[in-house]
């Protein structure tokens, strides 16, 4: 009786279902719909050729491989810094290194997503800080110029990343009992063994979901390419908004940001079929 | 034996002295660039140089006094605020439809809507700038705030689900049968406990959009100028010095607000029953 009335009460959800429906439409009208567009104007009037064409010059692929490397080189540096500072997170019991940790990865979030930017700039001028230390140190007698290279591009991005990859770390470490560190230490592992041969393995998992999610992002950053590495930075960034703003080439433009959109969802997919989708958005989700 | 242990034993605490040091020196190495700019804000130069020859409240004056800036904070929180709101609301209901009903395709669905967050920033600009130049609303307000809508929809669509999810469907049939109404029971019952998810996604999308910095450039098309736009466009062309007192200004109140939004996502989770 009492579950009859339950399945009734719960089975009246033709009307509920219909809560779904503005969403739909924004999903539709500014997911779906641009998406497609942006296909079919990369597509244009050329067809397959456009891409062909867009692979043979040398000066988009290389863009295309520099971002591409670029982000694996940013998401290999944010995943080891930010894992390390998850890992610590995990395991000290100073609330004073807890605290200066947490303080790191949220401040410079605060400072919001352009001036975080600029204050790279400030240090890699090149009468900028670390410049100037050193000159003071004797390390070098001229400046380096540190600003608009690719290296930079990276730091910055990297800097960006860091909470991104250090906070999911965080959270796959906790899934790990640390009894069994202290175990296996026990047993006589050091603790880089008992790290990679007992923690590595469960954290995993969530480790590469973060990764994964680590590097589309980094894929697509606008404004560091643009800040640290010069509107001709070769970024697919910058490539893009040249070719919208500087030559009003709009099918160029839309092809590079398809093969970006290509990219981003085979490591997505991958990611995906390798760890599964919920791991993917509980990274989202932090 | 116990010389041994007696060198494991030192070995494992230069280890740790070594693990914590190294973790120190990033963490403060991570602070830098948020201390110069702190420093920076407080120079009375006329243009900005490492350390400051003067010092002072000039540059906090210096914006305070200049409406152009402060129409770029108004322009930001209407944007943010508007778009904040409507899709809070659109994927709250989403995600009670998803959560709660029988409907088809209901992990594509999620995925389209959380996808804004992770597809390449430039790349899905690039995407909204084609559809809103074939409908010539680049440039437009209305535009903006839509385009915004969508790409704060995944923090309701990750956030509430998961509240919905952790809440039992079975309380709302409870209300129902000792004589609630079911919208009495929704808004009562569901919408009360989720009240904290749903503020957690309200602060994360807004302090989202109101940093946003590369849909803008496209769909703004330098008629819309929030701040994150306004402070791009100062940064590639020549830094106008007040910018660090809009940086340190901002840096307390995003902490503020965003200290509020992860009490509310602490208090959501201690929801679960």
């Amino acid at each position: 009786m009492a579950t009859g009335s339950a399945r009734g009460l719960r089975g009246d959800t033709w009307l509920g279902r219909w809560l779904v429906l503005p969403y739909v439409v924004v999903v539709l009208s500014f997911v779906v719909a641009p998406l497609v567009l942006l296909v079919v104007n990369a597509w244009g009037d050329t067809g397959i050729d456009g891409f062909a064409d867009y692979f043979d010059q040398a000066a988009t692929t290389r863009v295309l491989i520099v971002t591409i490397v670029a982000a694996a080189a940013v998401t290999v540096l944010s995943m080891l810094i930010g894992g390390f500072l998850g890992w610590l997170l995990r395991t000290t019991t100073s609330t004073s290194l807890r605290l200066l940790i947490l303080c790191s990865l949220t401040l410079p979030f605060w400072l919001g997503s352009v001036l975080k930017m600029y204050s790279i700039q400030v240090l890699l001028e090149h009468n900028g800080l670390i410049n100037r230390a050193l000159m003071a140190m004797g390390l070098t007698s001229e400046p380096k110029e540190m600003l608009y290279t690719q290296g930079a591009v990276v730091v910055g991005m990297v800097y960006q990343m860091i909470p991104f990859a250090a906070i999911p770390s965080y959270t796959a470490f906790l899934a790990v009992d640390l009894d069994l560190v202290r175990a296996s230490e026990t047993l006589g592992a050091s603790r880089l063994r008992a790290f990679t041969s007992v923690v590595m393995p469960l954290a995993l998992p969530g480790l590469m979901a973060a990764a994964a999610i680590v590097y589309v992002i980094s894929l697509g950053f606008f404004v560091t390419p643009l800040v640290l590495g010069g509107v001709t930075s070769p970024f697919a960034a910058s490539l893009i908004w040249s070719s919208v703003f500087d030559y009003s080439d709009l099918q160029g433009a839309a092809i590079a940001s398809v093969v970006l959109l290509l990219v981003g969802y085979l490591v997505l997919l991958l990611a995906y079929l390798g760890v599964g989708r919920r791991r993917l958005y509980a990274v989202l989700d932090q | 034996m116990s010389v041994r242990t007696e060198i494991a034993y030192r070995a494992r605490i230069a280890a740790r002295t070594l693990r914590i040091g190294a973790g120190v020196s990033i963490a403060l190495l991570m602070l830098l660039p948020v201390a110069i700019v702190v420093v920076l804000s407080f120079s009375a130069d006329p243009y900005l140089v490492f350390p400051p020859a003067e010092w002072g409240l000039r540059q906090y004056e210096a914006f305070l006094g200049s409406d152009e800036w402060l129409s770029a904070v108004g322009v930001s929180v209407t944007v943010a605020l508007l778009s904040t709101v409507l899709s809070t609301v659109i994927g709250t209901l989403a995600a009670y439809a998803i959560a709660r009903t029988d409907l088809p395709l209901k992990s594509a669905l999620t995925s389209l809507g959380v996808a804004p967050l992770v597809l390449p920033g430039v790349a899905y600009a690039m995407a909204l700038y084609v559809l809103y130049l074939r409908l010539d609303v680049v440039g437009s307000f209305t535009g903006v705030v839509l385009a915004y809508t969508a790409l704060t929809l995944p923090f309701p669509m990750l956030i509430v689900t998961g509240a919905l999810t952790r809440l039992p469907a079975d309380l709302e049939v409870v209300s129902m049968s000792l004589g609630a109404s079911r919208i009495r029971a929704m808004v009562g019952i569901t919408l009360r406990l989720l009240a904290p998810a749903i503020g957690a996604s309200m602060v994360f999308g807004f302090i989202y959009s109101f940093d946003e910095a590369t849909l803008i450039n496209f769909l703004g098309s330098g008629q819309i100028i929030t701040l994150p736009k306004a402070i791009f466009d100062s940064v590639l062309t020549g830094i106008d010095p007040l910018i660090m007192a809009i940086a340190v200004i901002l840096m307390c109140l995003t902490g503020l607000v965003m200290t509020v939004g992860v009490r509310l996502r602490q208090l959501d989770q201690g929801n679960t029953p």
